[in-house]
């Protein structure tokens, strides 16, 4: 008799907690992540494996757990997918080096950002170029769907290189051009097609030695978002549990994991 | 039942217990200490690796360096050329002659903006460009005019460029290919040449791999460098500075320890069968030598306890059986220690070798590769000093002899960078240098050096590159170079010669000697490569370098180890090295691994092994004893009580029949009166005597039963099994002679309970004996190259006292045994089929087969051990003497046992007599014949003291027995009588096969007449016959009156 009243009384919280997941959970009980497939220590596919690998991912995971999901599904994209995988709605949230710029912040939901970075512009070290001043004229590659014009112009703005922010001035002081990846961007610099390129320093990292450097400054402040959709009901949640992860540590503990 | 059950019942779970156990801690053990021992030399391996990855990033920039160095100045003397030479012309030919100079793949003049004034290719690239700021630097520089190299990697080539200022407005730029630097990098000064010949134990790597993006920097197969290790399964969480732990990568798995220098992790890697399948081998072994021993105590208990003969042991019982238990329990234990030591110093050992013949190969083809490196290198550079000194020629060529002034010439060898440059007229005459005390002319004696250069000036060639010499003045090597100095016209108008200090080139070559090559061999296990010179049998590269130079004798190498394909223990200044030599050129060189890193695991794990095993089998022990006496003796209460319950019934039954019968004597007594009832009172007492006479009879039938039974079937067949006196007082039950020499083995139930388990240990043995026969017969196709069977079985080892040739015994011993074993079960089924004659052959050969095969065995085993068997059979030494005086009786022997059966004297189952001995012939052996009298002995001869041979096999045995009758009687008469009678004595002596026969009057004797009546019989009842016969005749003479006269003596009384 009391056997049975204690097994009803179990399962009945169990019920209750059960309940109480899933209405945290509003997708159900697995947030769909979008992340970037190739992006050495921040986000790799491992085909062989089936599983993504890298700073964002188990930051991801983290998050996931942060907010009560049980699981996490990786919706991997490339630079220029990113958005569109909002936009359809593949994707709960995007953590893919995600920089914050005004223009994405009235697009969508940011959070805090998770990880500070800079973007450099990196030249062939036979160039001999040293600053910003050195890029008159040339040719400078950048990834396509990162946005770097408009960071590129306002920093050559405040050096006085060019007269105003504009597209059409930045125009007139260098030629932008777009690569399909970063493989084919470093091999244009390689060759003298560019004489230099823009991107993250995370990504270019790796290439510094010898034979490439970096111009003497950064041209932008690179934060990294994690990005909802506009009126997303996670979103106030994802930004609060990117600040407890950063309060609590998590974040610097996965830094120092990936070496960044 | 019950309660005999539970003692095997407890004693077998507790062995499984024991096994499992057993099973997990020596592997737990022996885990933990090979992880250990990994991961120290590991951790040892990787600080080398440190240095060794340091030296040579300062090789690679130095590779560098010279490279550039070559082209810097080729450069430098292009821009001194267009400077001074008039006739130097901004033009595709001029350029393509320059390009052609120094091998270039393009030689072009460009302005300061980087625009082509002109190019010996037809599509140059564009130089205007940013990317080549660098070059065009060469106008602004103050300090020189050259600009500092850089390498542009294109989509298929990767070049390096060199610039080098005309004026300001031309420059000169060569355009190289860094091809041939990559490569020399890539073989001398990379990761690949330098961790290529790393090894960490037996087959373990090192591996690197970016710790930025995960890239494989480094991985002995070559199709992953340069993939991301992600993608091959390589967790990047796992990746950590100065960690030890098991990674999966590349669909293997391995015991890993990891060091970060600078932005890349080094991975030293062992394979994790490496590690495990070592592990399992002697996990394997200890556990199945454990629990054949737990299975043959439990044998030995379930048998004793059916053993009849124990029972009447008493006492002694349980001294024998736990004394028994307790003996295989510690050869168990024992066998346990002695089999992990043998195994796993066997395996080590083994694969050692193996691993060393496999470095050793690599080191010799990394001689090669650096022999051809050599070659390349010298041929580089005399390409580039001919450069130079086309270079020179041209520029001289275009000059006027008049402004062939000294500073001119310094000029000019400064841009070239040589120690000085000469030029010579047509007669061979100095007329401009750079030395100012070099002006001479150049010899016309053939023997002298400079000689060699009016080859020029005759035309017979265009250019002399002479090797290095030494100068007789100074010690320097030098080297000199003479090209034709030609005009438009291509007419050889002088000779210039350059004088080099070949620097560079020695520092190059001596990358690639054998003495850098050897010291970047690394096998595991602390090992290292050593050579000698052939000749001189000194050391010409040692990593101690204090014993370069010295003799190799002197420091522990014995003359015989000085030979190439040497595989065995070399004890160089104290120390013990395992070691695998071949030759190269006019040296041996070796790899040397150290014994104490070898066979530093299997004593310790041997030991906890014997530990743990002794003290289960003790435990074992304790409890199989304890139980077995404990029923034991249940088991004999039990057998008296029932004995006393039925003698109490027979006492029962008795006082009942007393009662009955004196009830009915009484009953007579009241009715036949007093003086009848007394004698019936005796007749009823005797009645009742005799009822418990009879009602007694049946029970001493019934007790000792058991006992009566097989003393009846004994007397049915001869005695399998004798009990004897050991001597010391114990008795012991044995075979009896007969069952040893017959081919029959004895019932399973009269075996005791030893006998028992020793028979079935042996059928264990033989099939374990015969599975490793099949492997050995086989090994090449079960076992993989490199498998330990496989090379004790072919390998190179050296013969003597050492773990392979024991090994090998041991092997033949058992493929001996094995053949001898089946030839001789054949052998014995056929004798079973054949005749007599078939019988005699196939035991002489069974008798041989032991002999040979013994014999051969020990030769096969000696020769392995070392011992020179050649000379034990052929010399004419002590060894041989003695044994010829010894063997003397064993050939006499050998040789009459030959003959006997050749001749065919007599065969098995002949009945002879020799010697006055009588009997049937068991055996014809090599030395000895046995013979079994009709009682049942065996009579063992050497066949050399078989002399007279008395065969009685023509056909059945006779008994001829003489009877006596007297003179008086009536022969005819008892002949009729016989003639009736001897039907009925055939029919009462069974034994008869023939007769009786009545054969005549054998003797007219003093008292009698004697005649002979004979019957035959086999051989085996002829003794009894004789007298069952003598007996019949005795009583029909009896029946009929025929008396048997004896002699009588008459005393007179006077």
């Amino acid at each position: 008799m009391l056997a049975a009243a204690a097994a009803l009384l179990v399962f009945g919280a169990f019920a209750l907690v059960a309940c109480a997941g899933s209405s945290s959970a509003p997708g159900g009980n697995t947030l769909k992540v979008a992340v970037r497939e190739g992006l050495t220590k921040f986000s790799t596919y491992n085909e062989s494996a089936n599983t993504f690998y890298g700073f964002e991912d188990d930051l991801a995971k983290e998050l996931a757990a942060q907010l009560g999901y049980a699981d996490v599904e990786f919706v991997g994209v490339v630079a220029n997918e990113r958005e569109k995988a909002l936009d359809d709605g593949k994707a709960d949230c995007l953590i893919a080096a995600f920089s914050e710029t005004p223009d994405r912040a009235s697009k969508y939901d940011l959070s805090e950002p998770y990880y500070y970075d800079n973007g450099r512009v990196m030249v062939a070290t036979s160039t001999l170029f040293e600053s910003f001043a050195d890029l008159q004229g040339c040719r400078v590659g950048t990834l396509r769907g990162t946005d770097v014009s408009e960071v590129l112009a306002s920093t050559l703005a405040r050096k006085g290189l060019i007269p105003s922010t504009s597209a059409t001035s930045l125009a007139q002081f260098l030629t932008l051009v777009t690569f399909e990846s970063y493989a084919d961007m470093y091999q244009a610099v390689q060759n003298g097609r560019v004489d230099a390129l823009c991107a993250d320093g995370c990504i270019t990292l790796p290439w510094i030695g010898s034979e490439m450097k970096y111009l003497d400054e950064p041209y932008s402040e690179e934060n990294y978002v994690v990005a909802t959709p506009k009126g997303s009901a996670l979103s106030e949640k994802v930004n609060q549990a990117v600040q407890t992860l950063k309060e609590n540590g998590t974040v610097q503990r996965l830094m120092e994991k990936w070496d960044i | 039942m019950k309660k005999n059950a539970r003692t095997i019942t407890i004693a077998i779970v507790l062995a499984l217990v024991g096994a499992l156990l057993l099973g997990l801690i020596v592997g737990a053990f022996l885990d933990s200490r090979l992880k250990d021992r990994q991961i120290d030399a590991s951790t040892e391996k990787l600080a080398l690796v440190e240095t060794m990855v340091a030296d040579m990033d300062s090789k690679a920039a130095q590779l560098t360096n010279d490279f550039d160095q070559i082209f810097i100045s080729a450069a430098d003397t292009m821009a001194l050329m267009a400077q001074t030479v008039p006739s130097f012309t901004y033009d595709t030919a001029q350029m393509q002659e320059l390009q052609e100079i120094v091998s270039a793949d393009n030689v072009l003049a460009i302005n300061a903006n980087g625009e082509i004034i002109c190019s010996a290719n037809v599509n140059p690239r564009d130089y205007t460009t940013n990317r080549f700021n660098q070059l065009r630097d060469a106008f602004n520089d103050t300090t020189g005019t050259s600009a500092a190299p850089f390498t542009v990697v294109y989509d298929d080539i990767t070049v390096r460029y060199y610039g080098a200022k005309i004026d300001d407005e031309h420059m000169i730029v060569i355009a190289r290919s860094a091809e041939a630097l990559n490569t020399e990098i890539a073989s001398a000064a990379s990761l690949k040449s330098t961790l290529s010949d790393v090894r960490v134990g037996q087959n373990g790597f090192v591996a690197v791999v970016s710790t930025l993006d995960h890239t494989v920097e480094y991985f002995p197969d070559e199709s992953i460098v340069g993939t991301n290790a992600v993608t091959h399964g390589l967790d990047p969480e796992l990746l950590e500075d100065g960690v030890s732990t098991y990674l999966d990568f590349n669909k293997g798995s391995y015991l890993c320890t990891m060091k970060q220098i600078g932005d890349k992790m080094y991975i030293c890697a062992v394979p994790k069968g490496e590690i495990v399948n070592n592990r399992n081998l002697i996990v394997g072994i200890c556990v199945l030598i454990f629990v054949l021993t737990v299975a043959v105590m439990i044998m030995y208990a379930v048998f004793v306890r059916k053993d009849k003969t124990v029972e009447a042991q008493g006492k002694e019982f349980r001294k024998l059986i736990s004394g028994r238990l307790i003996a295989i329990a510690v050869v168990g234990a024992i066998l346990v220690f002695a089999l992990v030591v043998y195994c796993a110093s066997l395996l080590s050992i083994s694969r050692q070798s193996v691993t060393n013949n496999h470095r050793l190969d690599e080191a010799i083809a990394e001689l090669d590769t650096a022999n051809e490196q050599r070659d390349y290198i010298e041929q580089l550079y005399n390409d580039n000093y001919v450069a130079k000194a086309k270079l020179a020629a041209l520029i001289i060529g275009g000059t006027d002899e008049a402004n062939l002034t000294y500073d001119f010439m310094v000029t000019l060898q400064k841009a070239l960078k040589v120690n000085k440059v000469n030029c010579n007229d047509m007669d061979g005459v100095t007329i401009a240098s750079s030395d100012k005390f070099w002006s001479f002319t150049l010899s016309t004696d053939p023997n002298a050096q400079s000689y060699e250069f009016r080859k020029i000036l005759e035309g017979t060639t265009d250019q002399i590159v002479q090797e290095p010499q030494k100068e007789d003045s100074s010690n320097d090597v030098v080297q000199y170079i003479g090209v034709a100095i030609k005009d438009a016209n291509y007419r050889t108008t002088g000779l210039v010669c350059l004088e080099v200090a070949p620097t560079l080139l020695p520092k190059l070559l001596q990358a690639a000697s054998t003495a850098d090559v050897l010291s970047t061999v690394q096998p595991g296990n602390s090992g290292f490569a050593f050579s000698i010179d052939k000749d001189s049998k000194k050391f010409t590269y040692y990593p101690n370098s204090d014993l370069v130079g010295r003799l190799a004798t002197d420091n522990g190498v014995a003359e015989t180890q000085l030979v190439p394909g040497f595989n065995e223990f070399i004890t160089i200044n104290g120390e013990q090295y395992y070691c695998a030599s071949s030759e190269y050129g006019n040296d041996l060189v070796y790899i040397a691994v150290p014994m104490s890193k070898l066979n530093n695991m299997s004593v310790p794990v041997a030991g906890v092994a014997f530990g743990f095993a002794f003290v289960w089998l003790l435990l074992l022990w304790f409890v199989l004893s304890a139980g077995i006496v404990r029923e034991a003796e249940a088991a004999r209460a039990k057998e008296k009580k029932r004995r006393e319950a039925v003698l109490d019934a027979i006492v029962e039954e008795q006082e009942k029949l007393a009662s009955a019968s004196e009830e009915a004597a009484e009953e007579a007594a009241e009715a036949e009166g007093a003086p009848a009832g007394e004698a019936a009172e005796a007749e009823g007492a005797a009645v009742a005597v005799g009822a418990a006479a009879a009602a007694e009879a049946p029970a001493p039938e019934g007790a000792p039963q058991a006992e009566a039974v097989p003393a009846a079937a004994d007397q049915q067949k001869p005695e399998e099994m004798i009990s004897v006196d050991r001597g010391d007082g114990r008795r012991v039950i044995t075979r009896s002679i007969l069952n040893r020499f017959s081919n029959k083995g004895v019932p399973w139930h009269d075996m005791t309970a030893g006998q028992k388990v020793g028979t079935v240990v042996k059928a264990g043995l033989a099939v374990v004996a015969i599975a490793l026969f099949l492997l050995i017969m086989f090994a090449d196709s079960v076992f993989g190259e490199d498998s330990v069977v496989r090379y004790v079985l072919n390998g190179s080892w050296e013969k003597g006292l050492n773990i392979f040739a024991l090994t090998k015994c041991f092997m033949s011993i058992v493929t001996g045994v094995v053949i001898a074993m089946i030839a001789r079960k054949l052998i014995d089924w056929f004798a079973e089929r054949m005749g007599a004659k078939g019988e005699t052959i196939c035991r002489l050969l069974n008798n041989f087969i032991k002999f040979g095969v013994a014999i051969g065995l020990c030769y096969i085993c000696l020769d392995l051990l070392g011992v020179d068997t050649s000379v034990l059979l052929t010399s004419a030494g002590i060894l041989s003497l003695v044994v010829g005086l010894g063997a003397n009786g064993l050939i006499k022997d050998a040789i009459a046992g030959i003959m006997i059966v050749f001749e065919g004297a007599f065969q098995v189952g002949d009945i002879v007599t020799i010697g006055g001995f009588r009997g049937t012939v068991v055996e014809i052996g090599i030395r000895t014949t046995k013979v079994k009298a009709g009682d049942g002995n065996v009579k063992v001869f050497a066949n050399g003291s078989i002399g007279d041979i008395l065969n009685m096999t023509q056909d059945r045995s006779v008994v001829a027995v003489d009877m006596s009758i007297e003179y008086g009687e009536d022969l005819e008469r008892v002949e009729r009588i016989l003639e009736e009678e001897f039907e009925g004595i055939r029919d009462r002596l069974p034994a008869i096969t023939e007769g009786p026969l009545y054969k005549g009057v054998a003797e007219l004797a003093d008292s009698a007449v004697i005649i002979k009546i004979i019957a035959k019989c086999e051989e085996g009842s002829r003794a009894q016959l004789d007298r069952d016969l003598r007996r019949e005749l005795k009583l029909v003479f009896d029946k009929h009156g025929i008396n048997i006269p004896f002699p009588q003596v008459v005393i007179n009384e006077p």
